[in-house]
């Protein structure tokens, strides 16, 4: 207890001194009791004093600063953090990147083996158009032998008739959309139809150009299920892609009321 | 990147502020140079790791005053496998009230009573009394209740009040026989 008072131990009296949590009723209790006390009186006094004199320890020695070897010690782990911090998002990325291709290489060494390289290709077949308004061929045969994979044996390299237009070189390629490459050539320049990693139902830009063996080709159109068309020169070439006759005829048309507006 | 920057910054200020008065507190705590160094640097070490979690308007002194003692609570617990929690019954509470002898006690006397404590109840005094936390602040930073931190708080003032009075009486008895 506390000297000649019972009332309440100096641990309360202190936790009351210290505003320490305590019940509504007990602070009721002390606040009403202490001050006509004098031996609980003395007892906060005296803890005043500690408190002071405790506030007051060790101030003449106090660190006026840390420690030279610790705060270099900090600096240099949060210069260690910086230097990480950025890297860390470019190597997240650059790991990504390199998780793509190699599932990008994986996912092209995985696919069938007509997806023939263009350094591996004969030397490009030629698209006779004898005159114009007259139907327009490819070579089945050479075609189908670059592509024997893509065009079954009863999927002929379609014709179409180019309606004096001198439009149309148009085949058929039952291949999944970007799994074909296919090279032919016309009278006078060779073409390029890259399949090239469309996805069904894409569209590329209308406009989009590429240049292949010093030959530009300009892309003017793309149905939701064509593959590409290609201007080039006075000559437009479309590879189509998967699509029934009926729409390609109908596309075909369009394709030619498009080229009539733009010669 | 940005963030990263001001975060730094911010930290960078927030060592500049505290970082004397936290190591004062690891002097404190750890009662030995070269271990509040040591303390003192894990300290801000996982203060900047944990920086991301401060939320501002905090006080910023007593988050770094609670990691700093969550770190020695641990380090003891590592090096001298004892029970923080378990503590407070190590050394007995004096018998007698004795007189305060505290205002005029030296720091060395001070210093010297403190390392006599028991470490569960020095870590109270010195959270308390030295570092200004409340009852709930030193109860949430050592992990027990608020009144374990009270007994524990009152058994350390009784035993330094009482250490600091004999180190008084030796002091006036040493005073008087060299005046003899």
């Amino acid at each position: 207890m506390n000297n000649g008072c019972d009332r309440f131990d100096r641990e309360t009296l202190r936790a009351w001194a210290d505003h320490a949590p305590m019940s509504d009723q007990d602070r009721r209790d002390l606040e009403a009791h202490v001050p006509s006390c004098a031996d609980c009186s003395q007892v906060v006094a005296d803890l005043a004093i500690y408190r002071e004199r405790m506030r007051s320890f060790g101030a003449d020695t106090a660190p006026a600063a840390m420690p030279a070897a610790v705060s270099a010690a900090v600096q240099a782990e949060m210069d260690r953090n910086r230097i990480w911090s950025f890297p860390r998002l470019v190597w997240a990325s650059t790991a990504a990147a390199v998780i793509i291709v190699l599932l990008g290489i994986n996912h092209y060494r995985n696919l069938p083996q007509y997806n023939v390289q263009v350094s591996e290709m004969l030397e490009p077949m030629d698209m006779m158009m004898d005159e114009p308004g007259k139907l327009e061929t490819s070579d089945a045969s050479r075609a189908m032998a670059h592509i024997e994979a893509n065009v079954g044996e009863k999927t002929p390299v379609l014709q179409v008739q180019s309606s004096g237009l001198r439009m149309m070189a148009v085949t058929v390629v039952n291949a999944k959309l970007g799994q074909v490459r296919y090279d032919f050539q016309a009278p006078s320049k060779k073409m390029l139809c890259l399949m090239m990693y469309l996805k069904r139902g894409g569209h590329l830009p209308s406009g989009m150009k590429m240049t292949y063996r010093g030959a530009e080709y300009q892309c003017y159109e793309t149905g939701p299920r064509a593959a590409l068309c290609w201007q080039t020169g006075d000559r437009t070439y479309v590879v189509f892609s998967e699509m029934p006759p009926t729409q390609l005829a109908q596309y075909a048309s369009e394709l030619r009321k498009q080229t009539d507006s733009r010669t | 990147m940005s963030t990263d920057r001001s975060k730094q910054a911010r930290f960078d200020q927030m060592v500049e502020e505290h970082g004397a008065g936290i190591y004062g507190a690891a002097l404190r705590l750890s009662r030995n140079p070269d271990d509040a160094q040591d303390l003192l640097q894990d300290t801000l070490l996982r203060a900047f790791r944990a920086f991301d979690t401060f939320a501002e308007g905090t006080n910023e002194k007593a988050w770094l005053i609670r990691i700093l003692t969550n770190r020695y609570i641990s380090l003891i617990r590592k090096t001298r496998k004892v029970n923080i929690t378990g503590l407070d019954d190590e050394m007995p509470a004096p018998e007698g009230d004795g007189t305060i002898e505290i205002a005029g006690a030296l720091d060395e006397e001070i210093d010297c009573a403190l390392k006599s404590l028991s470490e569960g109840v020095r870590l109270a005094v010195v959270l308390v009394d030295l570092e200004g936390m409340t009852y709930e602040e030193a109860a949430d930073t050592i992990g027990i209740p608020i009144g374990t931190v009270r007994s524990r708080l009152n058994r350390g003032r009784e035993i330094l009040k009482r250490l600091l009075a004999d180190y008084a009486s030796n002091r006036r008895i040493g005073k008087t026989e060299s005046t003899k």
